[in-house]
């Protein structure tokens, strides 16, 4: 208590100089926490938009077909295998299947290679709200030749609503797959490059036209809590009965995503290294004056009987004061600044769009509130802390109290 | 029994090149309730001895004995556990601790020790009441002129109950009026309530109000003089 009392007292022994050195602890955690909630915020979206679009979060696959992505390789649930799956593990909500294949799309004079999808429209729009790219006619009307198809890949084939679209490839076991297609929905694709090529249709059709009855390309698995996934994919992975079925998170499934956030927070991580660096000096400064300034008075407490571990203990009680000072100054500042982000995410302008879109992500930065970034703070300063403290407490144990006292 | 002992006591500075013999051979008791000073020139070696009694130093050679315990030879940590229980310092620069008031000053000695709240309350208040500070328990050293940083200082070290107090030039940073009305405060404690004093000076003032006058030349004890 004594102990505490004096260490307070010594930090405003030079207002100035502690202000200082709190606002630099100040102006690191805002800083940190800005930094981090931005890069954070912006790689949630990007797999939401890349996971929800294109894998799901996890997935199950024939297990010849991660080698070997072929129609062929397709695997083999109907809709009673379907509820099976979800009734054998209760982590998943529900599952969205899809069939697809590369194949040839033409319109009256042009063709192009198009993705046909066969979704089931109520689990697939559940998942990831593609209903709300729909940008003209309907997400299926109930026809048995219908088909809605990306704008991109509308412009180029000069299609629009009611225009019909042949369809050439291959399907399952070399069957010949053709057919004629009536449009009645063109939807915006959120991945640049799948707008230029989708292809959706009702999966009963889909599984028609590439003649694999009851067969999907895979199975996404949507768990009940997105963060489980894994959880989601080993249970599977171990149940009996599903041997011949393969599970996968997205994180296997794309590798080069998870190798971009992990580049990305690497860079993060670097310059945050560097400020706290940088900081961790500044500080440091501030504790070596305030100790080699109060030598004479350390030698004094040694000699009237004050033991070397208790001086220690008030400077590092300094230390810990200014520095968490600064946290929480730091951390208070930035809730409300982070709060006003995470409700208003900073707009990139109008260039941007495009090639973010590419990413599939929108032209806004996005925050994230994770409270794990604010008590990471506090331990990443209390680490710098006990760094910078442990050069003033060696001195103090080292100090010649005859030398000190004399000064 | 002697509160201080030394015995065949020796400082050696630079003892492997041209040796400065501080300490030489010096045996030498201290009784309670006595109010002696160590004299001689500077550099005769006052300081080296006093710190050697206090445990701040410790000798080239022979034994420092204080309250029955041979202090020379304990660990650094016990010597410090040992100064706080049984020895009091009065410094010639006051060496107040700048951000404490008076009280605080004071009472930090006694909180050190672990003694009770009240206690300290009682025994700090009542001593610097005594030496004439009851108005000044608030103020901080800057706040307050020499002799009052000095009395502090010597309430400081009285606090803690010491079996005696060490100082060394207490006076050498006073006027003659606040050096006076310091060695007539210590005498007054020595007097009524039986504080054993050493100190060390070169001030007449102080050395016409000594019991005892121990002179050093050249860190050999010179002469050993009892007053009435
Ligand atoms: N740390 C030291 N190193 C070398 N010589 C010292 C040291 N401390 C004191 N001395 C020498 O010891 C002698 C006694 O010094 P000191 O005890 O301070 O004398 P006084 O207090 O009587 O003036 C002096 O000659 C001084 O130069
Ligand atoms: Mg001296």
């Amino acid at each position: 208590m004594m102990l505490i009392k004096l260490a307070w007292r010594n930090l405003w022994r030079n207002k100035r100089r502690t202000w200082i050195t709190i606002s630099s602890v100040l102006f690191a955690v805002l800083l940190a926490l800005f930094l981090e909630s931005m890069d954070r915020g912006s790689q949630e979206v990007m797999v939401q938009n890349v996971v929800r679009f294109s894998t799901g979060y996890a997935q199950l696959q024939d297990t010849l077909y991660f080698d070997e992505p072929h129609i062929d390789n397709a695997m083999h649930c109907d809709d009673a295998c379907m509820e099976k799956v979800v009734a054998d593990f209760p982590n998943i909500a529900y599952t969205v299947p899809r069939l697809e294949s590369v194949a040839l799309a033409a319109g009256d004079e042009k063709t192009r290679v198009a993705f046909i999808t066969g979704i089931n429209y109520e689990v697939e729009h559940r998942f990831n709200e593609i209903g709300e790219r729909l940008r003209q006619g309907d997400f299926f009307t109930g026809r048995e030749d219908e088909v809605v198809i990306g704008t991109g890949l509308a412009q180029s084939l000069d299609l629009g609503i009611g225009d019909s679209l042949v369809v050439f490839g291959q399907g399952f076991q070399g069957a010949m797959a053709a057919g004629k297609f009536l449009v009645v929905g063109l939807v915006q694709h959120p991945v640049p490059d799948l707008n230029e090529r989708m292809v959706f249709m009702p999966l009963p059709q889909a599984q028609k036209l590439f003649d694999a009855e009851n067969r999907l390309n895979h199975l996404k698995l949507v768990p009940h809590q997105l963060r489980h996934h894994q959880r989601v994919v080993d249970a599977i992975n171990e149940h009996p009965g599903y041997e011949e079925l393969q599970a996968y998170t997205w994180e296997e499934l794309q590798p080069e995503l998870v190798k971009t956030i992990e580049f990305d927070q690497a860079g993060t991580l670097m310059f945050l290294l560097i400020l706290y660096i940088v900081i961790g000096f500044g500080i440091f400064g501030t504790i070596l004056t305030m100790t080699l300034e109060r030598e004479k008075e350390f030698g004094v407490l040694i000699s009237v009987g004050m033991q070397r571990h208790k001086l220690a203990q008030v400077i590092f009680t300094e230390t810990l004061f200014m520095n968490f000072m600064g946290v929480i100054l730091g951390v208070l500042t930035a809730i409300p600044l982070l709060l006003y982000f995470y409700f208003n995410p900073i707009s990139l302008g109008e260039g941007m769009e495009n090639m973010m879109a590419e990413y599939g992500m929108e032209a806004v930065l996005r925050f994230s509130l994770d409270p794990q970034f604010f008590y990471q703070q506090a331990i990443i300063v209390f680490g710098i802390s006990m760094l910078i403290v442990s050069y003033p407490v060696v001195r103090v144990f080292r100090l010649n109290v005859l030398n000190a006292a004399r000064k | 029994m002697h509160v201080i002992e030394t015995s065949g006591l020796y400082k050696i500075y630079n003892e492997d090149t041209v040796p400065v013999y501080a300490v030489n051979d010096i045996s030498i008791q201290f009784d309670p309730k006595e109010f002696s000073c160590i004299i001689g020139p500077s550099g005769s070696g006052k300081s080296t001895l006093l710190n050697l009694i206090g445990g701040l130093d410790t000798p080239s050679r022979g034994t420092v004995t204080v309250a029955g315990k041979r202090i020379d030879t304990m660990s650094e940590s016990n010597r410090i556990r040992f100064r706080l229980e049984h020895i009091g310092f009065v410094f010639q620069h006051y060496n107040l601790i700048p951000v404490l008031t008076a009280y605080e000053n004071a009472a930090f000695i006694m909180q050190l020790q672990g003694r009770g709240e009240k206690e300290t309350r009682e025994r700090v208040t009542g001593l610097l009441e005594q030496v004439g500070l009851g108005n000044r328990l608030n103020s901080r050293p800057a706040e307050l002129s020499g002799g009052e940083q000095q009395r502090v200082a010597v309430v400081r070290a009285l606090a803690s109950k010491p079996d005696f107090i060490l100082a060394d030039e207490p006076t050498a940073n006073l006027d003659t009026k606040a050096a006076f009305n310091l060695l007539d405060m210590m005498k007054q404690l020595n007097e009524e309530e039986g504080i054993t004093f050493l100190f060390s000076t070169h001030d007449q003032r102080v050395i016409d109000r000594a019991k005892r006058v121990v002179t050093l030349v050249d860190g050999t004890l010179h002469s050993d003089e009892h007053r009435k």
